[in-house]
């Protein structure tokens, strides 16, 4: 009987040593995670990049604003010579941002002030009194270095997304090489959260902690969530988030968040538009949605019912949604086919995409409607499009406004050469989508704004950063011409609310752009996300 | 259990306040990320301390824990949050939610069989977080929801426990040594052997008076409390819960981490977490599979034959083949302690055609 | 009337989807009295056999040319791909009788339900390496294209369903008339019911067990390559549907493949229909309702519906 509980007590004891040695490995998630929601998470990250020739967009009417900073006159970056023209257009751009916010911190108007509040722009503040007392402006700068922290999904289901990362290290190289900012190197530091986002806020943590960061970028609309209220207590610029909810564009709450790429809202905006403009005369027009049960889905959902509240052509909207672990959604398709649609609109990603448009083919949906869309994120041709044969054919896609590096009509614009030779010369495929995504996106954004950051008064600091990136506005390398790339404080917190639309050639295997790019810059108002009802508000 | 003076329970105790100390100690050492890491594990622990009991000790499979999990986490998050509850307080109450929920699932328990009961089991866990997804008030819905209220060191506690970090590192050591208690002495009293009894043959059981819808139901009760324990401290630490944390893989890593610890003991339930966390650190090591669950599930096979009673099987035949070594020759009953069945990895009570089929007796 | 109609022809195409894999799931059932939890991922990996016969580039471990060197004649034609799956889910089947559930024949129950999780595990793994986690549809043996309908009553009654159902009922007949007329069969129904009889009367169980097996594996792969047209064919293909076969071959009763048709058109019916009519529950709720079907068979008569009763003697 003794030996027993003595051996019991040790096998205890040994465990828990062993536990408390345990090399800090959280994983007690062998993650497969996915089977359940891997198709909800891909939202790719459908970063563009815009080379707007002109503030002023071209087909929508009166959309558009001019925001502020001045606007760069001139051709687009893609009909330029050489990449050197390039770069000396953005140092004028730049130049721009910087006097505007200069003179405005030096009027008193912008900047920290004495009450500890930042200004900028549109009416934008950054608390700063409220900060943690260890707070510093400058924290994650060393005399080298400008230290950066990413974290990403470098694991799992979606672990493809790590190859933004390795996009954004490129441009960072090139950055370092001319000299960095101001003399300091930009050191990324990547955290791998396997998407998860209880891993994310452990990832956060540790760059909170440990890695003394200057700013953190997340990856993933469920992980910037979870982090968001934690990085912007501790007044840590969650910069250039990489998804696409609209939720980022929310200055009033969220201060130190910010977004970059194309999001749910402008999509559904987009769709709109489309329609307003292309069915007028069929109003009122019967929409159908077929939306994913997850915070992809429900925001597209929300977005476009706000869009659609005010349109005269749009005269009822309703919805479907799946399960997005489902293995099929031909009853939820079939459910809308008996609804007499108009316009149907696949509102999901992964393999429902491809699920969603085999089933409109069956079901006799796609007979009866005018025009079925797919989102952004179901753009991937081979693994969506092509195995559902002629179903394809003729579907309309708001594209994400990129010039896309395969494409030959952007082969020989100066920006995606150079792009080419930078990543080849880093050992990077610049075919891979993800990796240019990193180059010319997010890493571009990133080095743009610290460089611009830098030239303010007092130099790179953590307010100096948010309020370049609230008022950046640039021709952005790999944004189709006639988007804007701009944003403006508080006002217009989203950078990039255009589009082109595509419709899709079964026979090619194609998407071809039809008419113009359609720009909503500063149409939306800000989203103050509500958890519980899934809404902007 | 004649002749003791000392009243168990006081030794007990001592053990537990002392090991708490020294635990926070020693982890106080340790970074706060890593410290949380660990707290995480030894949460999980809690919850496969619950499919033991349930599934170890009293043959109910539970494929399903992580459901239970989940039910905690979420009504500790309501409570501390909306109602308002203090966290330390909302422990104890979320976990009588998720026993209640465990209850109810026990209750079909009562007429089905072995492999029935792991279906039901499984389609519960599958079901969870669909359902919980539709309640975004409560659980945050899709996005899931992000938990405003943290539990800090009341300004009375002396270091190490007056950093945050710490003190729910204390904390958790605490409520696990009381789980783990709890169950230790659940598992000796009358109530256990009934369990046991219920595992081995319950017709057999209730044959002998053994009131088979209080065990079962009972039993499932206190070992879905035990995960809903662990989902409130989770939400201690961790302070955002969302439906996708409560899929369908979480209970099957319980439920495999239960098995490979050893499933009816409670040492194996903390020898499994152990596993869960070794054996990933130990494939990134080694460098073996790339994808880290297959080698747990490699794991899973490689036991079943090597050694059904888990690791502590495992353990426990080298720390006698390690006496035997060093002890002269046994007694006339081979010197083997007598388990009186508390250990050993129980028979899911099959149907009598297919136990004869496999040529079982 | 006819949205009616479509939802019962919807429902029943996910319904033979179901069915199929269920019907390989009762088959280990009842001739080993084991619930595999792994059928489905030796269904899938089948599936992924069959897209290498019919695409040799597919995997990133082969590549074309080593597949196209050592199996002539590829990319196949589809039966004949489909039918090279069902010989290797045969095969995969047969494999693990042998290496996994041969040695653990004397062992508890609750153990080989713990191999077959494991082995859930590990093969949805080899299949994840090898394959990655994109999405194929596989070419199906039988017209799919978008006008390929029976139009009924204003509905579309697909040529596909008929075709998978086609299928499924030949299957069972095939299985029926084993079952009833060969030694094989009569060895199947003997060790169900009287295991040590049988072994009395010179049945030998082990091969019996391994005939199982090999079945199961065939069928588990006829369904995964059918279906995987209509279901994209991922790693988690089969877990996806693993619930809902589940919950078909309970509702049916375990030990009966007629029983498991039965069920799978019962999921799924229960899954069109209950969104469409019932308020407040919607279609991505589906899952509910299934779970709940069978929660309530197994309440009700927990052998189910068709399922042979079993007295527990002490």
């Amino acid at each position: 009987m003794r030996g027993r509980r003595w051996l019991r007590l040790m096998a205890l004891l040994f465990a828990f040593g062993l536990i408390a040695a345990a090399c800090g490995d959280s994983d007690d998630d062998a993650e497969t995670g996915g089977a359940t929601d891997t198709t909800a998470g891909t939202e790719e990250t459908t970063a563009t990049t815009a080379a707007p020739e002109e503030t002023t967009a071209t087909t929508m009417d009166d959309t558009t604003e001019t925001t502020g900073g001045a606007a760069p006159e001139g051709t687009s970056i893609g009909d330029l010579a050489s990449i050197e023209e390039v770069q000396a257009v953005w140092e004028t751009e730049r130049q721009a941002v910087v006097d505007m916010l200069t003179a405005g911190i030096e009027s008193g108007e912008y900047g920290l002030g004495e009450d500890g509040i930042a200004r900028g722009p549109g009416g934008y503040e950054i608390d700063t009194s409220v900060c943690p007392a260890d707070w510093s402006n400058t924290a994650g700068l060393t005399d080298t270095e400008v230290r950066l922290g990413y974290t990403t999904a470098q694991s799992g289901n979606l672990a493809a997304y790590g190859d933004i990362a390795l996009g954004m290290q490129s441009y960072y190289n090139f950055i370092n090489e001319e000299g960095g900012i101001g003399g300091r190197n930009i050191e990324l530091i990547v955290k791998d959260d396997g998407y998860v986002a209880s891993q994310t806020i452990e990832a956060v943590d540790e760059l909170l902690q440990n890695e003394n960061v200057f700013a953190i970028t997340t990856l993933g609309s469920p992980n910037t969530f979870a982090v968001r209220d934690t990085l912007n207590a501790a007044c840590m610029p969650q910069i250039f988030s990489q998804t696409g909810h609209p939720a980022w564009g929310d200055p009033m709450n969220y201060p130190w968040t910010t977004g970059f790429q194309m999001d749910y809202y402008t999509e559904a905006a987009l769709w709109v538009q489309w329609i307003e403009e292309n069915m007028a005369d069929q109003a009122p027009v019967k929409v159908g949605g077929l939306v994913m049960d997850n915070d992809f889905g429900l925001s597209y959902e929300s977005g476009f019912e706000q869009f659609a509240e005010g349109s005269d052509v749009i005269g009822e909207f309703v919805v479907q949604k799946h399960d997005p672990a489902a293995p099929t959604v031909t009853n939820e398709v079939t459910t809308l086919a008996g609804e007499d649609l108009d316009v149907f609109i696949s509102m999901t990603a992964g393999n429902p995409c491809l699920l969603a448009i085999q089933d409109a083919g069956r079901s006799g949906l796609l007979d009866t409607v005018d025009a079925a869309f797919t989102p952004s994120v179901c753009k991937g041709i081979e693994a969506y499009m092509a195995p559902a044969e002629t179903a394809a054919d003729g579907w309309l896609i708001v594209g994400g406004g990129q010039k896309v590096s395969t494409d030959p009509q952007f082969a020989d614009e100066p920006f995606i050469v150079w792009e080419g030779e930078r990543l080849t010369g880093d050992g990077l495929d610049p075919n891979v989508d993800l990796i240019t995504t990193g180059f010319a996106g997010f890493g571009w954004v990133t080095g743009q704004t610290l460089l611009i950051a830098n030239e303010l008064p007092d130099g790179l600091t953590r307010t100096n950063l948010l309020l370049a990136a609230r008022s950046l506005e640039m021709s952005a390398p790999a944004l189709l011409d006639g988007i804007t790339f701009a944003v403006n404080g508080a006002e217009d917190p989203f950078f990039i609310e255009g589009s082109d639309i595509s419709r899709f050639n079964a026979t090619d295997q194609a998407w071809i752009q039809e008419g113009d790019v359609i720009d909503l810059n500063g149409a939306k108002g800000n989203c103050a996300w509500n958890l519980e009802i899934s809404v902007c508000e | 259990m004649r002749g003791r003076r000392i009243n168990p329970a006081v030794v007990w105790l001592a053990i537990g306040a002392g090991a708490v100390v020294v635990a926070t100690a020693a982890a106080s050492l340790v970074d706060p990320i890593t410290l949380r890491s660990n707290s995480r594990i030894m949460v999980l622990a809690l919850a496969v301390l619950g499919v033991v009991l349930a599934t170890g000790q009293t043959g109910l499979v539970s494929l399903g824990h992580g459901a239970f999990v989940g039910t905690g986490a979420f009504a500790t998050a309501v409570l501390i949050d909306d109602v308002g509850v203090p966290i330390l307080a909302a422990i104890p109450l979320a976990a009588g939610v998720a026993a209640v929920f465990g209850g109810l699932v026990g209750l079909p328990a009562l007429r089905l069989r072995g492999i029935q009961l792991a279906l039901v089991t499984l389609g519960i866990a599958v079901v969870f977080p669909v359902v919980a997804r539709q309640y975004p008030a409560l659980t945050g819905g899709v996005t899931g929801r992000p938990v405003t209220t943290t539990l800090e060191p009341p300004g009375w506690m002396p270091p190490p426990f007056d950093e945050s970090g710490s003190y729910r590192f204390g904390i958790c050591v605490l409520v696990c040594l009381a789980g783990f208690w709890l169950a230790y002495n659940l598992v000796q009293s009358r109530v256990g052997r009934a369990m046991r009894a219920v595992r081995d043959d319950d017709t057999a059981a209730a044959a002998y008076g053994v009131n088979l819808t209080t065990t079962k139901v009972g039993a499932f009760a206190f070992s879905a409390g035990l995960a809903g324990v662990a989902g409130a401290l989770q939400v201690m630490l961790f302070p955002f819960v969302s439906h996708d944390q409560f899929d369908v893989f979480l209970s099957l890593r319980i439920y495999a981490a239960a098995i490979v610890g050893g499933v009816a003991s409670i040492v194996g339930a903390v020898l499994g977490v152990a596993a869960l966390v070794i054996v990933p650190a130990l494939n990134e090591g080694l460098d073996l599979l790339e994808n880290e669950t297959a080698v747990f599930g490699l794991a899973l096979i490689v036991l079943t034959f090597v050694a059904p009673g888990g690791l502590v099987e495992l353990f426990r035949r080298g720390w006698e083949r390690w006496q035997r070594l060093r002890e002269e020759p046994p007694g006339p009953d081979g010197g083997r302690p007598d388990h009186a069945g508390r250990d050993e990895t129980p028979v899911l009570r099959p149907t009598v055609a297919a136990r004869r089929l496999r040529g079982q007796r | 009337m006819e949205l009616f109609l479509q939802r019962i022809f919807d429902g029943l195409f996910n319904g033979a989807i179901y069915s199929s894999l269920a019907v390989a799931i009762v088959i280990t059932f009842r001739t080993t009295g084991i619930l595999n939890f792994a059928q489905g991922e030796l269904a899938t990996f089948s599936a992924y056999i069959a897209l290498l016969l019919l695409n040799p580039g597919s995997s990133s471990l082969t590549g074309s040319g080593l597949v196209s060197d050592l199996i002539p004649g590829t990319p196949w034609p589809v039966p004949l791909a489909i039918l090279g799956a069902v010989v290797a889910g045969a095969a995969a089947g047969a494999f693990v009788e042998r290496v996994v559930i041969r040695p653990l024949a004397r062992a508890p129950d609750l153990s080989v339900v713990n191999v077959t999780i494991g082995l859930l595990i590990v093969i949805n793994a080899v299949v994840v390496e090898t394959w990655g986690l994109r999405g194929y549809l596989l070419e199906s043996p039988f017209p799919t294209e978008a006008d390929d309908y029976l139009g009924i009553g204003g509905a579309r009654l697909r040529l596909e369903t008929l075709g998978v159902w086609a299928t499924l009922l030949v299957v069972l007949a095939l299985l029926g008339l084993m079952l009833r007329r060969t030694r094989l069969g009569l060895a199947f129904r003997a060790a169900t019911t009287n295991a040590e009889s049988a072994e009395l009367c010179g049945i030998p169980l082990g091969r019996t067990r391994f005939a199982g097996w090999v079945i199961a594996g065939a069928l588990g792969a006829l369904a995964a390559t059918l279906v995987a047209h209509s279901v994209v064919l991922e790693p988690f293909m089969m877990i996806r549907l693993l619930i809902f076969s589940f919950a078909a071959a309970t509702i049916g009763g375990l030990d009966s493949p007629g029983g498991a048709v039965a069920g799978g058109i019962v999921i799924g019916l229960a899954q069109s229909l209950v969104p469409g009519y019932v308020p407040g529950i919607g279609s991505e709720v589906s899952l509910v309702p299934a779970v709940a079907a069978m929660l309530l068979v197994l309440l009700i008569r927990p052998t189910g519906l068709f399922g042979t009763r079993r007295v527990s003697r002490v």
